[in-house]
């Protein structure tokens, strides 16, 4: 694996607001990002794309984010992709079963956008050290860049 | 107390600028969806937005909205339909009087 590629993340989000929100959250810099609506477009891409980070919503239409993980999980047996769940603060009690299956972390909506690149590279740095501390590096070089 | 007239200044950070204008037109979207779906004894669907904009009004800069969003999947759960009324109520008043600055 190259260290310095940018890091693949696949986010299923049926929000389309918040499908643009971490669109322009995460740089093209640092991050190669496919944006999906559903669960099961989210397979879809996983299967063909191999995504290093999934951030799968929990409540979406067609396929909901705990099937389509426990699809990567347990029939693919895939335990090394990194998978961040995103779900609204009254819904916490749900992360426990998803964390079951095995997830690298969660994000809790509404999330602040100028913090959710720092959270979902925290989240990968328990799979791949190396290349999460690369691309923390790289996203403060552009965040200073960009102050006045 | 405010009048109901008057603007509601939010200030948000101008990098997500051109994404503002496109969040507030779909918010107007949902007001004319939950209407529909209030006429049709839909709660199900009035749930699901709230719960949408539960989700996304903070990240935007509207608390509000995640506040009203958070009424109206409250009252859609409990059928309430004057609740649901009066929170979409609130929401159009709110999409109406707001005026956003970027700094």
């Amino acid at each position: 694996m190259n260290k310095k590629a940018k890091l693949k993340i696949l986010i299923a989000e049926d929000d389309v607001d918040l499908l643009a929100l971490y669109d322009k959250a995460l740089p093209d810099l640092v991050f190669d990002k496919k944006l999906v609506i559903n669960g099961d477009k989210a397979l879809e891409a996983y299967k063909t794309w191999h995504p290093d980070i999934l951030v799968l919503d929990i409540v979406m239409p067609v396929m909901t984010g705990y099937l389509a993980l426990k699809e990567i999980r347990e029939a693919l047996k895939d335990g090394n992709t990194t998978v961040i769940i995103s779900t609204s603060i009254d819904d916490i009690d749900e992360v426990s079963k998803f964390e079951r299956l095995g997830i690298q972390g969660y994000i809790v909506k509404p999330f602040d956008y100028k913090k959710i690149a720092y959270d979902i590279l925290g989240f990968f740095k328990k799979t791949d050290p190396a290349r999460a501390d690369m691309a923390r590096k790289k996203l403060e070089k552009i965040l200073r860049h960009h102050l006045p | 107390m405010a009048g109901s007239s008057e603007k509601i200044v939010i200030q948000a950070d101008p990098e997500i600028a051109n994404l503002i204008p496109g969040y507030l037109e779909n918010r107007k979207k949902d007001i004319a969806r939950m209407l529909e779906a209030l006429g049709k004894g839909d709660y199900e669907t009035i749930n699901f937005i709230g719960h949408s904009m539960r989700g996304s009004g903070e990240g935007y800069g509207f608390s509000a909205i995640s506040e009203i969003g958070t009424a109206l999947e409250q009252a859609a759960k409990h059928n309430s339909t004057d609740e649901i009324r009066r929170r979409i109520d609130e929401l159009a008043v709110y999409i109406g009087r707001v005026e956003v600055v970027y700094e």
